[in-house]
């Protein structure tokens, strides 16, 4: 502090307006305030002292009637000393630590406001209140939040039960399909045979000009019997030809039994109506065997 | 000095530049010495200092503008000042409204506070560590009873007056950026 400054007692003197009296020094003062910004900066300290003093009920009877009267009367004051309140009131509700946060837009809806309740108890109150209803609100986030899991769990339940329901009806229907589609399979095997019997008997193969068969067009196989009375147990080459000698179908190395001969062939060898031999080469020179068919 | 280069100027023109021919150095200047009247008259106590400072700059526009030569700005403004507070003393007033805190608080005043406190709280949570450790511990040392922290305080902050200065700009730093919250949340 410079040597020519007014002594911090003076100066309190002034702002508490108890100078008014004697007009040379307060305009001295005032002008001297003005444009020295160093002694401007410690009159504005002092300012700010005499505001906690003020808050912490230190200032004389008369200095505070002063403060009351005079020095607190600009708005400019009454502002410092709401700061003032409002930090006494935050750092009583948290003395023991200042957490860094970031509050985020004061607009939202938040803490309510203490200025003007001069009862530390009250102000003290007002952050606790905020701090029960951040609670309050949190705990009602949560339970939200706990309501809507449970709502999804039970939708993705009730999901889960109808697809499984679902599955199950269509899995009988599919069974039911498969029956339906195997009786009908029977049934079309008994409407239209895939195999048709051909069975040559050795007493009348020769003078009957053909056994006649007939093929169908879902005909699929011919299953060949002849009879071979006095054979015994061995193998036999069967040929299909046509009427013109054309072979049409051979198979070596049948096992016929004992008077017997059986075999299957396919019916899509015979393509058209008219006879057609079957020579089996069981003996010595061949037999053939006359087939008449009618081709449909 | 004076304003008297061009006779187009408007009377706030010839006052800036009567202030300063930089035309951003007359704008601060304007600022500072606005800021500088408005505490006069806050110091004595005045409740209206706004319109007492509004007067000032007019008149002394209107001086300037006569074309009269005032070399020292600063004499030119306290003259003034001056005057208009001595006029100000002698005019009849109503008597003062009850403080603020007597008055019923209406709901505008209401969010206007919660404003206030919210942004007391963004701008504390905002400052540096040390400054805001300090100012934690100096409101929490304040008051007879801790006297004996505080004087430890003092000690660790190169004694009570520095203490007292720092806790003071810290303070200021708070004001200033709380103004400025509360102006943006006005706006928002």
């Amino acid at each position: 502090m410079k040597s020519n400054f007014p002594t911090e007692s003076t100066i309190r003197q002034y702002l508490l307006g108890q100078l008014d009296s004697q007009a040379t020094l307060e305009s001295s003062l005032s002008q001297q305030m003005l444009f020295d910004d160093e002694l401007s900066e410690t009159v504005d300290l002092i300012e700010e002292e005499l505001i906690e003093d003020y808050l912490d009920n230190t200032l004389s009877a008369e200095d505070r009637k002063a403060a009351e009267e005079y020095f607190l009367r600009p708005p400019e004051r009454r502002e410092k000393l709401l700061l003032a309140r409002r930090l006494r009131n935050h750092f009583d509700t948290k003395p023991a630590t200042l957490a860094k946060k970031t509050l985020g837009d004061p607009h939202k809806p938040g803490s309510k406001a203490t200025d003007g309740v001069t009862d530390p108890v009250l102000l003290a109150g007002g952050h606790s209140h905020f701090r029960t209803w951040c609670e309050l609100g949190m705990m009602v986030l949560i339970l939200a939040g706990f309501l809507y899991f449970l709502h999804v769990r039970n939708n993705l339940q009730s999901q889960l039960a109808t697809i499984q329901k679902n599955e199950t009806r269509l899995a009988n229907e599919l069974t039911q399909e498969r029956e339906h589609s195997a009786g009908l399979t029977k049934q079309l095997q008994e409407v239209r045979p895939p195999v048709v019997a051909l069975t040559f008997f050795h007493s009348v193969f020769r003078d009957n000009g053909g056994t006649p068969i007939e093929i169908k067009p879902w005909t699929e196989r011919i299953k060949v019997t002849i009879d071979l009375p006095g054979s015994s147990s061995r193998t036999f080459d069967v040929r299909l030809q046509s009427q013109s000698g054309q072979e049409l179908w051979t198979n070596a190395g049948i096992e016929g039994s004992a008077g017997n001969l059986s075999f299957d062939m396919p019916a899509q060898k015979i393509s058209a109506t008219g006879k057609y031999c079957l020579a089996v080469s069981s003996r010595p020179e061949p037999y053939c065997f006359h087939a008449r068919v009618i081709r449909n | 000095m004076t304003a008297q280069s061009d006779p187009r100027l408007g009377p706030f023109e010839r006052f800036l530049l009567w202030l300063s021919p930089d035309r951003d150095l007359a704008i601060r200047k304007h600022d500072e010495i606005m800021k500088k009247i408005r505490k006069y008259f806050v110091r004595k106590g005045c409740i209206e200092s706004e319109e007492l400072t509004s007067e000032v700059r007019d008149r002394v526009i209107r001086i300037i503008d006569s074309g009269q030569d005032y070399p020292n700005q600063d004499a030119l403004f306290y003259s003034v000042a001056s005057k208009v507070w001595q006029e100000y003393l002698r005019k009849p007033r109503p008597e003062p409204l009850p403080a603020d805190d007597l008055l019923p608080i209406s709901n505008q005043e209401t969010e206007e506070k919660e404003l206030q406190a919210r942004c007391l709280e963004l701008c504390l949570a905002q400052l540096p560590d040390g400054e805001s450790d300090l100012i934690r511990r100096y409101y929490h040392a304040r008051g007879l009873e801790n006297i004996a922290v505080r004087k430890t305080l003092a000690a660790e902050c190169g004694g009570e007056n520095t203490l007292r200065v720092k806790a003071f700009r810290i303070r200021l730093k708070l004001r200033s950026s709380i103004e400025e919250c509360i102006s943006r949340g006005r706006v928002n």
